[in-house]
């Protein structure tokens, strides 16, 4: 006759700590990825659409006009060129324009221009939303 | 007479651990739904694009200077009478369309001010140029 061993089951628990760490490492990272770029003053605006973070292609523009791309100082007249590039990698993205609210509305128009030649045709000017009045 | 020490061996509890990592997880979590962008989604028109023929009735066109002052056809207005003024000239058209005309100099504030308070107004077909 045969004798059964009882064997004891259990998930180890110990592990678990681990697994979630390494989850919320992953976490952080991603989150602080997307802070990359320059520090501007948004407009504000109250009749606003939510862009997004997935598929957006982010330029900034500061008070003085300096336009950054992926974390880099460009000339405008480059935007073209690296927009191609990025519309061959992924024919489906918006640009979301990061432009701080003291910029002269030429080099906006400058970098549309660009865009326009690159055939990315969906830009969004990124503002900090107000909440809405609805009086009529 | 010795007296006897109780030995307790000290230790970290590493049961809740899990826990707090699982609760600061969410936290992130939720941080980075917060961080989506709100935005005046635009499309530009393509290389290929028509010109558009549009009746004088249904175009007005609003103009900036370098310093951000606004004029509706002509006439300076207040960036508050804006909406008022746009629903006003186009209460009975259907396909309405606005025309800016902004100075290369005017802020970039006072351009998305201006196209929020036409979309306001339910007006979203737009032509942005600079003429300075």
């Amino acid at each position: 006759m045969k004798r059964r061993v009882k064997v004891k089951r259990f998930i180890p628990l110990c592990s678990m700590a681990d697994i979630a760490f390494i989850l919320l490492i992953f976490f952080m990272v991603t989150t602080t990825l997307h802070e990359q770029g320059l520090r501007v003053e948004l407009p504000k605006a109250e009749k606003t659409e939510k862009v997004e973070v997935e598929e957006i292609e982010d330029i900034f523009i500061n008070s003085k006009g300096e336009v950054m791309i992926d974390g880099e100082f460009i000339n405008p007249r480059d935007i073209k060129q690296i927009f191609y590039q990025k519309r061959q990698k992924n024919e489906r993205f918006i640009v979301a324009l990061n432009a701080d609210k003291n910029c002269p509305y030429g080099t906006v128009s400058q970098v549309l221009d660009e865009l326009k030649l690159a055939r990315a045709i969906q830009v969004s000017f990124i503002v900090e939303k107000e909440p809405q009045n609805n009086q009529n | 007479m010795k007296l006897k020490r109780s030995r307790t061996v000290e230790e970290i509890p590493v049961a809740s651990m899990a826990d707090i990592a699982f609760l600061l997880i969410i936290f992130f979590m939720v941080v980075a739904i917060f961080s989506l962008k709100e935005g005046l989604s635009i499309v530009l028109p393509g290389l290929q694009a028509k010109t558009k023929v549009v009746l004088k009735e249904d175009l007005l066109t609003i103009q900036t200077n370098a310093k951000g002052e606004i004029s509706i056809d002509g006439k300076k207005v207040m960036l508050n009478e804006v909406k008022n003024l746009v629903k006003k000239r186009f209460r009975e058209r259907k396909k309405p369309f606005v025309l800016f005309k902004i100075h290369p100099k005017c802020r970039y504030e006072v351009v998305v001010s201006l196209l929020d308070e036409v979309r306001k107004a339910n007006v979203y077909n737009l032509c942005l140029r600079v003429i300075e």
